[in-house]
């Protein structure tokens, strides 16, 4: 161990990275390569009256073009992640879960729920022609009303996004312990306020990509993408295409950053393999920057409207919190998010009585995925903004209401009275959080920043 | 598509090719000359991934096209190692000082340190953030890439 630990180790992945060797999505090839370029919707909701593709059809170098109505019945929608939708049945039986089933076709068929949803897909022989091709697929659309404030998709008679459902709540839950209620009409004051986390895209220096060989005389796919999940690609490639995981290998090669949207699977994930099948040719696909922008999964975008009881001491009795995820068209990962922001909100902090309901909300935006830290950094900030609104009405430093509800490291180990994801309870173990707070203080000189700040005020600046 | 002929030299090799009018120089030098160390992160001149020099200046390559290049002499990352194998200094510079995560950026990076470097080798910390203010890295943080140039700096003043 003394060999590693406290030692700086090299990587051994510099060397190619620095001479230009490494090997990226779009540094592979094959003989033999084609190009995909996708078609994609630009609008947010409409129906697909008509998809003309002649014209691109005719031009030389054009290999093949697939529409939604050519894969129908061959390639099996996207669908919600079963390792994420389902819960451990104490979790169920605790918060009262509602899943309400939700997929996406790999090419919208009849219609398409966000701006960047693909429509059709051209192989060409290279991207310059795929992408003349692609310019010259003309989709008539009939638009329908569009959703983007998941208040107003909630309301009765909203135009429904999964046509399937009853309405756009797509999930919900409930999670409680102590009494929340109790405590709001105990406290000296109480705190109401909406606090929002927006809808993030993450960018990635490397855009996603796949490319894919299929080996005929075994009948074996090897899918190369850029990608935080290649055996979940490999499962939904497999259950889409109605072949054995051992007749497909995933690779992900040297990746250019993740962040969350390479952690979902995407349609382009599911068809170039089939169009590498179907071609008896390798296809590659790489995402140029506005397709990761509208069509690589999006994450955040909570809306929490919170009340909090609270004494004149600064000390927090209760929290009941309402919120919302907007998670736009479709939602793959189930609760991931939601109860992990359920769970974590109280943070460090000693708070006994505790309220939250959650919905997700479908929306005509891009679909979510759970981004660095999944559910948790949105609820990180609501705890944040209740501590410094609280110190504010009470004129007190937000240190100090830290200091206040803080978990102290003879509490340990904490029972949050509430359970975890995978079922177990959520008890901290160890710690010791004002001790870690104060030297956290201590390192930014928070007092001499105080002091400092009080003196400016003094003179105005 | 008519082809184009074009002569220039790359990485010290001269290259005669006919290309389309149309092709991009960052594409040329990926797809044709299989040189992949240079990277694409936006194809609009915004993120410095596909940096190159063409006459010793750093160039986006994604905002150049292949004809514009003709009777030019283009160098790419590729050229940096020492014929022995090693690293140069710059790129020393970069692993000793974690300047580097997934290493799409490097490339850019160190085709914009490189010449940068040749006209100042003392530059300030001011001047070496200037320098790479063209460059996006996502991974990293920028201070341990300012690290590295001020090492690279140093190396080659010893
Ligand atoms: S790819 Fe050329 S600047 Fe981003
Ligand atoms: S190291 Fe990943 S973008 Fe710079």
């Amino acid at each position: 161990m003394t060999k590693y630990v406290g030692q700086s180790v090299k990587r051994k992945e510099d060397y190619r990275l620095v001479t230009g060797t490494g090997q990226f999505v779009g540094d592979i090839r094959a003989a033999n390569m084609v190009e995909a370029v996708f078609v994609r919707s630009t609008h947010a909701h409409a129906a697909i009256k008509g998809i003309d593709i002649s014209e691109a059809q005719a031009l030389e170098g054009v290999h093949a073009i697939l529409t939604g109505m050519d894969i129908d019945g061959i390639i099996k929608p996207l669908v919600q992640f079963e390792s994420h939708c389902a819960l451990p049945a104490n979790l169920e039986e605790a918060i009262n879960p509602t899943i309400h089933y939700c997929y996406e076709d790999v090419l919208a068929k009849n219609k398409v729920m966000y701006v960047g949803q693909p429509i059709a897909v051209v192989v060409a022989e290279n991207r310059y022609v795929a992408e003349d091709a692609a310019d010259l697929i003309k989709v008539e659309y009939m638009t329908f009303p569009v959703v983007v404030d998941p208040f107003k998709s909630m309301e009765k008679g909203a135009p429904l996004i999964q046509e399937h459902l009853q309405n756009n709540v797509q999930a919900d839950f409930h999670v409680t312990t102590g009494n929340a209620g109790q405590a709001l009409k105990d406290a000296d004051h109480i705190l109401k306020a909406r606090i929002q986390t927006p809808r993030v895209s993450s960018n990635p220096l490397e855009t996603r990509g796949v490319v894919s060989i299929h080996e005929n005389r075994t009948d074996q796919l090897h899918v190369y993408s850029s990608t935080q999940l290649p055996f979940e690609i490999r499962t939904y490639i497999a259950r889409s295409l109605d072949l054995a995981e051992q007749q497909i290998r995933v690779t992900a090669p040297d990746v250019g950053g993740g962040f969350g949207p390479k952690g979902g699977v995407h349609p382009e994930e599911i068809l170039v393999p089939y169009l590498s099948k179907l071609l008896k040719r390798p296809v590659k696909w790489i995402e140029d920057r506005l397709e990761h922008l509208t069509s690589a999964r999006h994450s955040r975008d909570q809306i929490h409207d919170v009340e909090v009881a609270y004494n004149l001491d600064g000390t927090i009795l209760g929290i009941k919190d309402h919120f919302i995820i907007d998670s736009g068209a479709v939602n793959y990962f189930g609760l991931t998010c939601a109860y992990n922001s359920a769970y974590h909100l109280r943070g460090a902090y000693k708070i006994p009585n505790y309220d939250v309901t959650c919905q997700i909300v479908l929306t005509n935006k891009t679909p979510n995925v759970p981004f660095r830290g999944a559910g948790r950094p949105e609820v990180v900030f609501v705890m944040d903004r209740i501590i410094d609104m609280i110190a504010r009405k009470l004129k007190k430093d937000p240190v100090d209401v830290m200091r206040k509800n803080m978990i102290q490291a003879e509490d340990m180990p904490y029972d949050q009275g509430i359970l975890v994801k995978d079922g177990a309870k959520l008890i901290y173990d160890s710690g010791d959080y004002p001790a870690a707070l104060e030297q956290g203080l201590k390192m930014v000189d928070y007092e001499g920043f105080r002091e400092r700040q009080n003196e400016l005020k003094k003179q105005g600046s | 598509m008519d082809g184009v002929k074009i002569n220039l030299k790359v990485n010290g090799q001269d290259i005669s090719r006919e290309v389309d009018a149309r092709l991009l120089l960052s594409d040329f030098i990926r797809e044709n000359l299989l040189l992949t160390g240079t990277h694409i992160g936006c194809e609009h001149g915004v993120c410095g991934a596909c940096t190159i020099h063409v006459n010793g200046d750093p160039v986006r390559s994604c905002l150049m096209l292949a004809v514009q290049a003709d009777g030019c002499e283009v160098k790419t990352v590729e050229s940096l190692i020492q014929e022995n194998g090693d690293l140069n200094h710059l790129q020393q510079a970069f692993s000793d000082n974690h300047a580097l995560q997934c290493g799409f950026c490097t490339p850019g990076f160190l085709m914009t340190v490189s010449s940068f470097l040749e006209e100042n080798s003392n530059p300030c910390e001011a001047e070496i953030r200037k320098c790479i203010s063209g460059n996006l890295c996502r991974c990293t943080g920028y201070s341990n890439i300012i690290k590295a140039v001020k090492q690279a700096a140093q190396t080659v003043s010893n």
